[in-house]
């Protein structure tokens, strides 16, 4: 581990010194650049962020956040909407999902046509004009990427119609969350940072109907997650106090969307299966597999957990998957109990998912106060330049202190909670004036015979702040760690910063703070999926021209499927056909990447470059999946075209032309098998995406059935 | 004429030797399989026998001093489903789902073969490997 940190901060110095002459700016550094200003956030109400829950407040968070978002303008049109007049996100959220919204039972299943944005559209289905409903549902979307549904259809219901559950029709109001389920979602959208705010593959969250248990399965579970990309809740997984920062939904969800973490980390780190399966998870837990067979030769597979194993809570001990679902969800919710359950390996664990981040109560206040110092230190430095007595100078160290109270109440989600506790409550501001006097110190004293530079750090402030340095460092390192992040940023940025003297050690420590890993990855994840969303068109007609080349390949099995980039994750693809995918997998996201542009920029920087191409392959994986299934719909249509047309005369030709009878005497089984394998030969058409004794295994039965 | 066979002779002796040293459900006794693979490093009973886990998480089940099924991990293209798909598309596949979970592990089976693949519903990929006594 010391070895290769040692290669990682070596191969940062290397970058590190060529950086300055080498990289080029990225495209989210143009954009950055048109901001006005990087809000550092502070409110001056003494309020908790539940009691600013209005309208007026989630509309202000859509609009920055769209804002945030605006990349390239969508063309096309989604019902009277026209698409090119809408915010990027807004456009490509109803490119993604417009269809899925509303009530299936109806030939029209969303009436809006005065709707001109997408919470108005929600809050048509609530039935709520202006409600808050409509804002909620679309920040999910905006800070997650993913659809909090409002349908009626379930993703894995078994009727084929929407609005039928567990046999019952049942209304759509019953399928939309309550108002105190929504206040809920809407916290966790503030709560959860990356990596549960870049999650790739999570496409929707779905309520299932009030009342309802999930059909055919076991009573037990309120929430369901697949790795198809969807979670499923009932109503016991969405129980939450009105208004409150407590409840089961907040466990309860944060739990399933961990199984989806638990699928991507896999992804990324076990090929393809679940992180917790990786055996440093199972030695931590004590999970082990026990699988044999049966007598009659039934397979079994049982987690069996180690004696003396300290899990969060008895349903962590069903599986590796279900422990870690639920080590994450209590580390986040109860920082303070979680730590008398699990072991201290555990919890080393958890925090690596938060840079390390602790979720105790009196953690959280430490690192407030901390924090505050760096989070402050323009404001510090203006009252250093406008105080000429210490008076003057502690007041306003009182005033900054009493801002970031405030804030902390209204903006940090877990901020009153933590704040309940009476002792907490009673000295974090002291420790926050600590930290701010600790800065002014810092900042002052080392250049105390140089007052100028102090001017001249204010003078320069938005260069210190400029991001550039923290988008870098995140492309070098989006695959690895905080700590290749942190290393990066300080061989980069500090020898920007060498010509603000001693003070350029606070400078470097309020840069990092502002550009902390975990808030870079988001806005980054946010901004670039946001680009490739506005060009997924691209992508398309580069995936459809490689299938229509792969196509003009005969179709063979001869040789076996090679290659992973493009993985079939069900059913049957011919060889020659996934061979030709996979073989050009790559040069085709390549080739569309070189069409990504803002405006005029393209990107250039290789390492800017290296991580969009990392959003890219899912995103064309994506694309070949849903080709592979409307293929699969072509070749099903195909076949039952040919079984009605070409039906009786295959049925005629094997029973006239006996050629296929194996000699000697054979049993009806056996003629009938070489009736099929001959009659399979006969019916015409290539086919790429199905076996083809599968496709046509009625019309083979059918036609060979009791053929003697 | 035994002279000019000798190329052949060996060529057959050689593929007897390979067939000598093949693990088989069913035909494999137990001390053979220690022979052959050595001690392993953990033995641990379960209810159909007793299961002997050799390195790279390599398994085999034992009863009635026969081996009657193994269990190992994937390797190259092994490890996708689709490369299992094609080798058994001669078969009669059995697709059995081995619990309730809203994204299974599915047991992909062809008893002609003996053989069978464990992989996590729609995620493409292989886990685990096993052969047992075909039909």
């Amino acid at each position: 581990m010391k070895g290769s940190s040692l290669f990682i901060i070596l191969g940062l110095i290397l970058t590190g010194l060529t950086y300055r002459q080498a990289s080029s700016p990225s495209l989210i550094s143009y954009k950055a650049e048109n901001k006005k200003t990087r809000s550092l956030a502070s409110d001056e109400a003494p309020k908790c962020m539940r009691d600013l829950y209005s309208v007026e407040t989630l509309k202000n968070e859509v609009r920055e956040l769209e804002e945030m978002m605006d990349t390239n303008r969508i063309s096309g049109q989604w019902k009277h909407l026209d698409l090119t007049t809408l915010p990027t996100s807004a456009a490509v959220f109803l490119k993604k999902y417009g269809d899925q919204l509303g009530d299936k039972t109806l030939s029209q299943p969303i009436e809006a046509s005065a709707c001109q944005d997408i919470p108005c559209l929600y809050n048509a289905l609530y039935g709520t004009p202006d409600g808050i409903a409509g804002y909620v549902h679309y920040l999910w979307y905006l800070r997650t990427g993913s659809y909090l549904a409002a349908d009626n259809t379930a993703p894995d219901q078994q009727a084929p119609t929407a609005g039928i559950y567990n046999g019952k029709q049942i209304p759509f109001a019953n399928y939309l969350f309550e108002e105190d389920e929504l206040f809920g979602f809407w916290r966790l959208s503030k709560l959860l940072k990356a990596p549960y705010s870049t999650l790739t593959y999570l496409k929707e969250v779905q309520r299932i109907p009030r009342g309802e248990p999930f059909e055919g399965r076991n009573a037990g579970a309120c929430g369901l997650a697949h790795s198809d990309g969807w979670v499923a809740l009932t109503d016991s997984c969405l129980i939450v106090y009105p208004r409150s920062d407590n409840g089961y939904l907040f466990p309860a969800v944060i739990h399933e969307l961990s199984h989806q973490l638990d699928f991507e980390e896999g992804k990324r780190l076990n090929d393809d299966f679940y992180r917790s399966q990786m055996s440093d998870y199972m030695a931590l837990t004590g999970f082990e597999m026990r699988e044999y067979r049966e007598t009659n030769g039934t397979l079994v597979r049982q987690w069996i957990l180690k004696p003396g194993s300290r899990l969060v809570s008895d349903y962590a001990k069903n599986s590796p998957q279900e422990s870690y679902a639920e080590l994450l969800a209590y580390y986040i919710v109860d920082g303070d109990k979680i730590k008398t359950k699990v072991d201290q390996d555990a919890l080393n664990f958890a925090a690596n998912y938060f840079q390390g981040k602790s979720f105790e109560f009196q953690a959280q206040a430490d690192d407030w106060a901390k924090k505050t110092g760096l989070r402050k230190t323009n404001d510090v430095l203006k009252s250093m330049l406008t105080c000429t007595t210490s008076e003057c100078m502690s007041q306003a160290i009182q005033l900054l202190a009493q801002e970031e109270m405030n804030r902390i109440r209204s903006q940090e989600p877990d901020g009153c909670r933590v704040l309940s506790n009476p002792m907490i409550a009673q000295t974090l501001p002291g420790k926050i004036a600590d930290s701010l006097n600790e800065t002014s110190a810092n900042l002052l004293f080392p250049n105390s015979d140089d007052p100028g530079i102090r001017q001249k750090i204010l003078d320069n402030f938005e260069t210190i702040l400029n991001p550039e340095v923290a988008y870098a460092s995140f492309f070098l390192c989006h695959n690895m760690t905080a700590e290749c992040y942190n290393s990066s940023l300080t061989v980069r940025k500090g020898p920007l910063l060498e010509e603000f003297g001693e003070g350029k050690e606070t400078l470097m420590a309020m840069y990092a703070e502002t550009y902390r890993f975990d808030r870079v990855r988001e806005e980054v994840t946010s901004f670039y999926k946001s680009l490739l969303s506005s060009r997924e068109g691209i992508m398309k007609i580069k995936s459809d021209e490689l299938w229509a080349s792969c196509k003009k390949i005969p179709v063979s099995d001869s040789l076996p499927p090679t290659g992973s980039d493009y993985i079939v994750r069900d059913g049957y693809m011919a060889s020659s056909f996934y061979n030709c995918l996979n073989r050009d997998f790559n040069s085709i996201v390549e080739s569309a990447l070189d069409a990504v542009k803002l405006r005029e920029f393209s990107p250039k920087n290789p390492e800017e470059r290296a991580f969009i191409l990392s959003l890219m392959k899912p995103k064309m994986a994506e694309i070949f999946d849903n080709t592979l299934k409307s293929s699969r719909l072509h070749e099903l249509r195909y076949q039952e075209l040919f079984s009605t047309q070409h039906g009786i005369w295959l049925y005629n030709t094997m029973r006239s032309n006996r050629y296929w009878v194996p000699r000697g005497r054979v049993d009806a089984a056996t003629i009938e098998s070489a009736c099929k394998s001959a009659a399979v030969k006969l019916i015409g058409g290539d086919v790429f995406f199905h076996l083809k004794k599968d496709l046509y295994k009625d019309l083979l039965e059918r036609t060979c059935s009791g053929i003697r | 004429m035994l002279k000019n066979m000798g190329p052949f002779l060996i060529f057959i002796l050689l593929i007897a030797c390979a067939e000598k040293r093949s693990i088989r459900p069913g035909v494999t006794s137990r001390s053979a399989l220690v022979e052959m693979k050595g001690e392993p490093l953990k033995t641990e009973v379960v209810p159909s026998g007793e299961i002997l886990t050799y390195k790279e998480n390599e398994k085999f089940q034992i009863s009635e001093d026969k081996v009657r099924a193994s269990f190992r991990d994937p390797v190259g293209d092994e490890r996708n489903v689709l490369f299992w798909r094609h080798h058994f598309r001669e078969c009669e596949v059995k697709e059995i789902p081995l619990s309730e979970d809203a994204t299974p592990e599915i047991e992909l089976s062809c008893a002609t073969l003996g053989k069978s693949v464990v992989f996590v519903n729609h995620s493409g990929k292989v886990s685990r490997i096993s052969e047992y006594e075909g039909k």
